[in-house]
């Protein structure tokens, strides 16, 4: 049969948009977008939507110690869930111990805040932050305190709790908001309470991921009140890397099938304060021990940096992997799916640049002072 | 060694096991008791504590790690304790829990609670306890390899982690002879808590998204939540690639050489 409709004419140049992959989306219909591939960097990084505008008569609070004055998963969950409880006339007041405003941007409003305080972090002074919160509670009157249920976030939210007299839930997995928290207990039974005054939320208690954003309006950085702590801080030294269970590590060195001179590596993890970790490859080769093994039969390690020396990245390997926040991997071959992982890569070979950064250390230790080295 | 005279309350309470559900001890608990039978020097100045609906079996572990003796204050299961503890424990100066306990509700409250109402101050998660003169200097267990030494002033409150002293050996002769001595039951406020079946997952909160459908295609294939690719270096020696990690680690404050 003859068509006589018109030939589709689909225009080369189409608007689309580079995706993550850094692949080009072209999507029917859709008007927006680029034509011209230099311009077409980050055209879907469009502002969110604001979760309320106000006017605000009600407040939550939300209390979290920074991870080097950044916001970790945990903390991120912990404002996502606030913030999604939240009314539309209910404002995220979240108070941030140990951030600075400007080094902070706009993280604590895409996680969510309406109202950002920063305050310093002087280490262990409970008194000192119950007393801040103690004034909060009374300026503010929120009606929901959240505090992330992990380290000192932990601490001080029980303190509070019990200070103030207030009821709480801890651990909570789940919020119905509105109605009730749940809690696993021990025994595998889910414990159920109306939403209590001070909420201390476990990991994965809300996805992290949310459609708006917080107004974000930071306020002057403070300081702690004062007042008289009846605990005294001596100071924190840490563990020996070598000394540490690979899990509990928070800087790990780890090689793979491509690391040859596990000397040098062993070196380089002993001046840098990092632990051991390996591939299964490694391990299996017999260069390493079977407790060194990172991955899906291996351990889970929650390091702040993870260095993968000629590891390839296969998902048993990366399972083990997921928690660490800094990934820098070193590898020959720029196209190894570790790489997708990395946040730095190095194209270069392991034994070139163990030896290059052993020197480099050496150099610099050389050169300072020795009284610096003795903490 | 330690001062003479201390007196050393521990807390116990038997946990749920988890494979076969049957009562046994918590590890937390029986650090807490091995550095308790250390402190205290004799067990005339040591105190060990439950309060609780559990048998006596369900304690006789804690027997078997070295308690001559185990006070059981009974109450209603899921009683709110802390007061009625608090008045048992009010003249020791040294108070040792678990960090969390495996029974109950294990939400590592009950310690916070004894210290306020004894107003005593609360050294978390100790992995050894020592005693100087008037005060206690603990060292605490902190995530990532770290440790910090806290002191105060006696009396205090130490909550005691699980990796801080090994629990004296498992003794069947030590069980036999302890004994669990009850006190006269005592009527406590119920707390607000109600019990489901676990078993399912627990269900995150989503935020509702007002989004069409058309939007949230879009955001699934190009949003920035999937993380991108991150920096790759091709160029240059060893010696610079070397600078630029060591530069990386330094810029985002990961080493503190
Ligand atoms: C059921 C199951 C469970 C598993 N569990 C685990 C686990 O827990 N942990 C684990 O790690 N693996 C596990 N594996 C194995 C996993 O699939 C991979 O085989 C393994 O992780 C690969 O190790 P690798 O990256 O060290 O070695 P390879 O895959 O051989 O990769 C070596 C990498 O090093 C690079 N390289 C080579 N020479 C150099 C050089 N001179 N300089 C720089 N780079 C160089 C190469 O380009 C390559 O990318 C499991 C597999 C299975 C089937
Ligand atoms: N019923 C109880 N009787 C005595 N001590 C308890 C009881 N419940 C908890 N504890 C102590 O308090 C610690 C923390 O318990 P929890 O707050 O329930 O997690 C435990 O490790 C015990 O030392």
């Amino acid at each position: 049969m003859y068509n006589d409709r018109p030939i589709p004419r689909i225009d080369p140049r189409r608007p689309y948009v580079i995706g993550p992959s850094g692949l080009k989306r072209i999507v029917l219909g859709e008007s927006v977008g680029s034509r011209e591939p230099l311009l077409a960097g980050h055209a879907h990084s469009q502002q969110k939507p604001q979760r309320s505008a106000g006017p605000f008569a009600k407040r939550s609070l939300v209390v979290i110690h920074t991870d080097r004055g950044a916001l970790d998963e945990a903390a991120r969950e912990t404002l996502a869930a606030a913030a999604i409880m939240a009314s539309a006339d209910t404002e995220v007041l979240v108070v941030l111990f140990g951030a600075q405003a400007e080094a902070l941007g706009d993280a604590a409003a895409l996680a969510g805040a309406d109202r950002v305080l920063c305050v310093e972090d002087p280490g262990y002074a409970p008194e000192r932050k119950l007393a801040l919160l103690a004034q909060l509670w009374k300026q503010e009157a929120p009606q929901q305190v959240c505090f992330p249920d992990r380290g000192a976030d932990a601490d001080l939210g029980r303190r509070f709790a019990c200070r103030q007299r207030l009821a709480m839930a801890s651990d909570v997995i789940e919020v119905v908001a509105g109605h009730e928290v749940r809690r696993l207990a021990p025994g595998g039974r889910f414990a159920v309470r109306d939403i209590p005054p001070v909420l201390l939320l476990a990991r994965k208690v809300a996805d992290a991921r949310l459609p708006f954003r917080g107004a974000g309006v930071a306020m002057p950085d403070l300081k702690l009140p004062v007042a008289q702590e009846r605990i005294r801080d001596l100071g924190s030294r840490s563990c020996p890397a070598s000394q540490l269970a690979l899990e509990e590590a928070d800087l790990i060195v780890s090689a793979g099938n491509g690391v040859q001179d596990t000397a040098g590596l062993r070196q380089l993890a002993e001046t840098m304060g990092a632990a051991v970790g390996a591939s299964r490859v490694a391990v299996d080769d017999g260069r390493f021990t079977r407790d060194k093994q990172v991955g899906a039969t291996g351990k889970t390690v929650q390091a702040s940096a993870y260095l993968a020396f000629g590891i390839s990245g296969a998902v048993q390997h990366l399972q083990g992997i997921k928690e660490c926040r800094h990934v820098i991997a070193v590898n020959l071959d720029a196209s190894a799916p570790i790489v997708k992982r990395a946040d730095l890569t190095l194209v270069e070979d392991c034994q070139a640049l163990i030896a290059a950064l052993n020197k480099l250390l050496a150099a610099e230790r050389s050169a300072r002072p020795v009284t610096e080295n003795t903490r | 060694m330690s001062t003479p005279m201390l007196k050393v309350a521990v807390l116990v309470a038997p946990a749920i096991h988890p494979v076969s559900g049957r009562p046994c001890t918590h590890p937390a608990d029986s650090a807490a008791l091995a550095l308790g039978l250390k402190l205290a020097g004799s067990s005339e100045r040591l105190t060990v504590l439950y309060a609780g609906a559990a048998a006596d079996e369900a304690l006789a572990g804690y027997l078997a790690q070295g308690a001559s003796c185990v006070t059981v204050l009974p109450t209603a299961e899921d009683a709110d304790i802390a007061p009625l503890l608090a008045a048992q424990i009010a003249d020791a100066e040294l108070v040792l829990c678990g960090t969390r306990a495996g029974g109950g509700q294990g939400s590592a409250l009950l310690p916070y609670q004894l210290a306020e109402e004894l107003e005593a101050p609360l050294l978390p998660d100790a992995l050894s306890v020592a005693i100087k003169g008037g005060s206690v200097e603990i060292e605490q267990f902190l995530p990532k390899g770290q440790r910090r030494s806290l002191a105060a002033a006696l009396p205090v409150v130490v909550t005691v982690h699980e990796r801080a002293t090994p629990a004296l050996p498992y003794s069947h002769a030590r069980k036999e002879a302890g004994k669990v001595r009850r006190l006269m039951p005592v009527a406590a406020k119920a707390a607000e808590w109600r019990y489901e079946p676990g078993g399912r997952r627990a269900r995150p909160l989503v935020a509702a998204s007002r989004a069409s459908g058309h939007e949230r295609m879009l955001g699934a294939i190009a949003a920035d939540d999937g993380k991108t690719t991150g920096l790759v270096v091709k160029q240059g020696d060893p010696v610079e690639k070397a600078q630029v990690l060591l530069d990386y680690l330094r810029d985002h404050q990961l080493v503190d050489f």
